[in-house]
C-alpha cells in the first residue's frame, strides 16, 4: 500500500475512535448504521466491484444473519455472539449451495437466482410471522449486557476494521489477483488456468457471509429486526453506495456508505421519496461517472500531478 | 510422441457446421500451421481444443488424456497455452500482474519474489521489460499481443496454440516475432499449432501445414506439399472474393 | 376434479399472459444479451397508462390501450437508447443500471400514482359456463384469447418475416448478423422496444383482472426470468412452453399448498432446472 493511503486510512480510524465523543446521540445512530453499510457495502464490493458478479442477495443474507441470531436468542436464548456466529455459517452454506447451482451458468443467471432468493427470503419472513414476528418486528436483546451505543459502536468499528484489514489481505494474496483476472476476462483467465467458477464462488460465499455478519451486529444493536434489513430497498441502497462510492477500489465502499448515510439524515424530510432521490444520484454516477466518487478523484489527482 | 490427437471432431452453431469430422495430430516438439480462408473455423478449433466450445461430436486427446470435456482451466493446467486471436489482456491490470496471475497458478509452490523475477524474465523474453507496471489496457497491439504470448509461457505449457500472433504487423515485425517464435520454440522447448494468414512466416517456420475449408480438413502436409495442392488454390482463390486479409 | 379443472384453467390463462412477458426478456436476452430488471415496470406502465387513459381522458377501452402500447414503445426505445446502449458489451454495468432503473420507476409509481390498486375498466363483462361444470369471468377468457394470439402473431412475425429472420441471426450469432449487413444497434434499440412492448401488452391483459401496485413490478419480472430460465434462454417457443408450466405449477400450488407461497413455487422451479437441466427444457446454450 503507498504510504499515502496508508497514513490517510489511519487518520481515518483515529478519527473513528473519537468520534463518538464528538457528536450527539442522534448522530451516533447514524454513524452506526453507516459502519454497518460500510460492511455491507465493501462484502459486495468483493463481488461486483471485484470478480464482476452482480449478486441481489446481499440484503438477504443480512437478513439471515440477523434473523438466525434474533431467533436463537429469543426462543433458545443462545447469547448473540453464537448467534451470529450461526447465522454466518448458515449464509456461507446457503450461498454455497446458490453460488453452485448458478455461478456456472454465467453472471446472467447468479443475478436473476439471487434476486430470485431475495424475494423468497421475504416471502417466508412474511409468512411465518409466529417466528419471525412479519412486519411487525422481532424484539431482540442487545449484543452483549447492558445497551450502550458507545458499546454498539465500538464493535461495529472493530468488526468494519476486521474485515477491512481481511479484505486487504485476500485482494493481495493469489486469490485477489485471480479475482481481479476473472473480472477482467474470464476466457482469459481461464485460459491460463484461473478455475472461474470456483473463484467466483469463494468470493461469492465471503461477501454472504460478511453480510451475515453485519447484519447480525446490526440487528442485535437496533434490538429491533425487521424485514426491512433482507428486503431489496436494502440491497439498492448497499448497491448505490458502492458504485456512487467507486467499484473496485478499497475506499469506494466506505467513502459511498457513508456520504449517503449523511445525505439521508438531510433528505429524511421527503420521507418516502428519499429512495427516489438515492435512485437518481446513483443512475447519475453509474451513467457517468462509473468510477465513482474515489476514482473520480483519483483520475483528477493523476491529471494533477 | 503424439501430444495431441483431433478424432473426427464436429461442431455446429445454429444449423452451421463450423467443423466437420476434423482429424489431426500433432507430435511432440513439431510446430504446426493451421491455415484456410477466412470463416474456415480455424479459431473454432482452438477454442474446442482448449475447451471454451464443447464440440458436438469427436475426441481431442492430449498426451494420451481424453480433455473433450475438460473445463478450460483445467486443459491450461494440463500443458496447453494458447494466445487469442482478438487479444484479451486483463486490461486493468499491469503487464506483470497479467503474467502473475498464469504463475500465481502454474507456479504455486513458488515464493511471491521468485514468481515476480520470473515474471519479469517472460516479459524480457518478449521484449516487455519496460512495461512491466504498465496497465495492459494501454498497450498498442504489438504490444499486447507480445504479452499474450508471455502470459501463455507462463503456464508452462507444453502445446502453444498461437492464433494470428503476426497479424496486423509490419514487415518490420513480422521479421522480429517470427525471429522470436522461433527462439522460444528452442528455450522452452515448446510443441505450436498456429494460425496464420501470413504465408511467408507459416511457410518458413513450420514443419507441417493443416488446411481448414469450411470446417473441414482439406489438406495436410509439408508447406511445399501444401503449397502446390490444387484444393488448397481452390480454397483461397474462391475465397478471393471476401478479400481476406 | 372440477376444482382442479378450475384450477388448471387458471393456470393456463395465467401461464400464457406469463408467457407473452418471458417473450419480451427471452428477445432482450437473445438480441443483446442483457436481462432488464425493469422489465416487469413495463407491465406496470401499460396498466397504469391504459388505467389512466381511460379514467381521466375518458377514452373508450381500446384507444387507450392503444395510446399505452405506443407510450412503452416509447419509453422503451428511449430507455435503450440512454441508458441500455452505453453499456454494451458489458454485462455487469447493464444489470446494475437496470436494477437503478427498477428502483427508480418504481418509486416513480409511488409518487405519481400512489399506493393503491388501480385498474383500467373490463373490457367485457358476465361469465360463461365452461365445461357445463363452473362459471368462468368472460374477461379472462377475453385476456386468455388475447394474450394467445399475441403470442402467435410474435412467433409468425419471428419465423415468417425479414424482420424476424434478422433478429433470430442476431441472436443466434452476433458477426454473423453483421456481416449479413444487418446493423446491430439498430436491432438492439428495436428489439428492446419490442421487447418491453410485450411486457406491457401481458399487463394490459392481466390488469383488468389483477389491478396494478407500484411494487408490483418486481414481481412480473421474477416469473419472466423463471419462465425464460425453464424454457431455456436462447429459445422462444421455451419461453411459451415455460409460461405454461409456471401458470399451472402456481396455480395448482396455491390451490393445494399453500397461498402465501405464490412465488417460491417460481423459485423452486428455478433452482430444479438450475440443479437439472441449466440451459432449461429448450435451450442449448450457456451465457457466459
Amino acid at each position: 500500500m503507498k504510504r499515502a493511503n496508508l497514513v490517510s486510512w489511519c487518520i481515518a480510524f483515529v478519527v473513528a475512535l473519537i468520534l463518538p465523543f464528538l457528536v450527539s446521540d442522534y448522530w451516533l445512530h447514524s454513524l452506526i448504521s453507516g459502519l454497518f453499510y460500510v460492511l455491507m457495502a465493501s462484502s459486495w464490493n468483493l463481488i461486483a466491484g471485484y470478480t464482476g458478479q452482480v449478486s441481489f442477495a446481499h440484503a438477504a443474507f443480512a437478513g439471515i444473519g440477523c434473523y438466525t441470531s434474533g431467533i436463537l436468542a429469543v426462543k433458545f436464548g443462545i447469547p448473540p455472539f453464537f448467534g451470529i456466529l450461526t447465522g454466518i455459517i448458515l449464509a456461507a452454506l446457503l450461498s454455497l449451495t446458490l453460488g453452485a447451482l448458478c455461478i456456472r451458468m454465467g453472471g446472467i443467471y447468479l443475478s436473476l437466482t439471487t434476486l430470485g432468493f431475495s424475494e423468497i427470503v421475504r416471502i417466508i419472513i412474511q409468512n411465518e410471522y409466529k417466528i419471525t414476528r412479519g412486519t411487525m418486528g422481532l424484539k431482540v436483546p442487545f449484543l452483549f449486557g447492558n445497551y450502550s451505543k458507545i458499546t454498539a459502536f465500538y464493535i461495529m468499528l472493530a468488526a468494519v476494521v476486521l474485515v477491512l484489514v481481511g479484505i486487504y489481505f485476500v485482494l493481495k494474496s493469489d486469490l485477489g489477483l485471480q479475482f481481479r483476472a476473472v473480472q477482467n476476462d474470464e476466457i482469459a483467465a481461464a485460459s491460463v488456468g484461473v478455475p472461474v467458477v470456483f473463484v467466483r464462488l469463494t468470493a461469492f460465499v465471503m461477501a454472504g457471509s460478511l453480510a451475515a455478519l453485519a447484519g447480525g451486529l446490526y440487528g442485535h444493536y437496533l434490538l429491533l429486526i425487521t424485514p426491512h434489513i433482507p428486503s431489496l430497498d436494502t440491497m439498492f441502497l448497499v448497491l448505490a453506495m458502492t458504485v456512487i462510492g467507486g467499484m473496485g477500489t478499497m475506499a469506494g465502499p466506505v467513502v459511498g456508505a457513508l456520504f449517503l448515510e449523511i445525505l439521508s439524515e438531510y433528505i429524511r424530510v421527503y420521507g418516502e421519496f428519499h429512495v427516489l432521490v438515492f435512485a437518481i444520484v446513483a443512475m447519475i454516477f453509474a451513467r457517468f461517472f462509473p468510477q465513482g466518487i474515489v476514482g473520480f478523484m483519483g483520475n483528477l489527482i493523476k491529471q494533477k500531478t | 510422441m503424439l501430444l495431441l490427437e483431433l478424432n473426427e471432431v464436429s461442431k455446429s452453431f445454429g444449423g452451421v457446421k463450423a467443423l466437420e469430422n476434423v482429424t489431426a495430430e500433432v507430435q511432440e516438439g513439431e510446430i504446426v500451421g493451421l491455415i484456410g480462408p477466412n470463416g474456415a473455423g480455424k479459431t473454432t478449433l482452438f477454442n474446442v481444443i482448449a475447451g471454451v466450445i464443447k464440440c458436438d461430436r469427436g475426441k481431442v486427446k492430449f498426451a494420451g488424456k481424453d480433455i473433450t470435456k475438460y473445463p478450460t482451466h483445467k486443459i491450461s493446467t494440463l500443458g496447453i497455452g494458447r494466445t487469442f486471436q482478438i487479444v484479451r489482456p486483463f486490461a486493468t491490470m499491469s503487464c506483470l500482474e497479467n503474467v502473475l496471475v498464469a504463475l500465481s497458478i502454474s507456479e504455486k509452490s513458488r515464493s511471491k519474489n521468485e514468481r515476480i523475477e520470473k515474471a519479469q524474465e517472460l516479459l524480457e523474453t518478449v521484449g516487455l521489460a519496460e512495461k512491466e507496471q504498465t496497465p495492459a489496457g494501454n498497450l498498442n497491439l504489438i504490444d499486447k499481443k507480445r504479452l499474450e504470448l508471455a502470459r501463455a509461457l507462463a503456464t508452462n505449457p507444453r502445446l502453444l496454440l498461437l492464433d494470428e500472433v503476426i497479424g496486423g504487423l509490419n514487415s518490420y515485425e513480422v521479421g522480429e516475432a517470427i525471429a522470436l517464435i522461433d527462439k522460444l520454440r528452442k528455450n522452452f522447448k515448446l510443441t505450436i499449432l498456429w494460425i496464420e494468414h501470413v504465408m511467408k512466416a507459416i511457410m518458413q517456420l513450420s514443419d507441417r501445414i493443416l488446411v481448414l475449408d469450411q470446417g473441414k480438413l482439406i489438406c495436410e502436409g509439408t508447406p511445399e506439399e501444401v503449397s502446390h495442392d490444387a484444393r488448397v488454390i481452390r480454397a483461397y482463390l474462391g475465397d478471393s472474393s471476401a478479400s481476406s486479409s | 376434479m372440477v376444482d382442479l379443472l378450475l384450477y388448471l384453467t387458471n393456470g393456463i390463462v395465467m401461464g400464457t399472459s406469463y408467457a407473452l412477458c418471458a417473450l419480451g426478456v427471452a428477445l432482450v436476452v437473445g438480441v443483446m444479451r442483457v436481462i432488464n430488471f425493469a422489465h416487469g415496470e413495463f407491465y406496470v406502465l401499460a396498466g397504469y397508462l391504459s388505467a389512466t387513459f381511460a379514467s381521466a381522458l375518458h377514452l373508450g377501452i381500446f384507444p387507450s390501450i392503444a395510446m399505452s402500447i405506443l407510450c412503452v414503445f416509447f419509453v422503451g426505445l428511449v430507455v435503450e437508447r440512454f441508458l441500455i446502449r452505453p453499456t454494451y458489451g458489458n454485462e455487469m454495468y447493464s444489470l446494475i443500471i437496470t436494477f437503478i432503473l427498477y428502483i427508480i420507476v418504481e418509486n416513480l409509481y409511488l409518487f405519481i400514482f400512489g399506493p393503491y390498486p388501480q385498474k383500467p375498466p373490463n373490457w367485457v363483462s358476465g361469465s360463461q359456463n365452461l365445461f357445463g361444470l363452473f362459471y368462468y369471468g368472460n374477461q379472462r377468457l377475453v385476456s386468455f384469447v388475447t394474450a394467445a394470439l399475441l403470442i402467435s402473431i410474435f412467433l409468425v412475425v419471428l419465423h415468417k418475416t425479414w424482420l424476424g429472420r434478422v433478429i433470430r441471426a442476431v441472436a443466434i450469432d452476433r458477426e454473423m448478423a453483421s456481416l449479413l449487413g444487418v446493423n446491430p444497434t439498430r436491432i438492439n434499440f428495436f428489439s428492446f422496444g419490442l421487447g418491453c412492448v410485450l411486457a406491457g401488452a401481458a399487463g394490459i391483459v392481466l390488469t383488468p383482472i389483477f389491478p396494478v401496485v407500484p411494487t408490483v413490478g418486481v414481481g412480473i419480472s421474477l416469473t419472466a426470468f423463471v419462465v425464460v430460465v425453464l424454457g431455456g434462454m436462447d429459445s422462444f417457443l421455451g419461453a411459451v412452453v415455460g409460461g405454461l408450466i409456471l401458470g399451472i405449477v402456481e396455480n395448482l400450488g396455491v390451490a393445494y399448498i399453500s397461498s402465501g407461497y405464490k412465488h417460491l413455487f417460481g423459485f423452486v422451479i428455478l433452482i430444479l432446472v438450475l440443479f437439472l437441466k441449466p440451459t432449461g427444457l429448450f435451450g442449448h446454450r450457456q451465457f457466459q
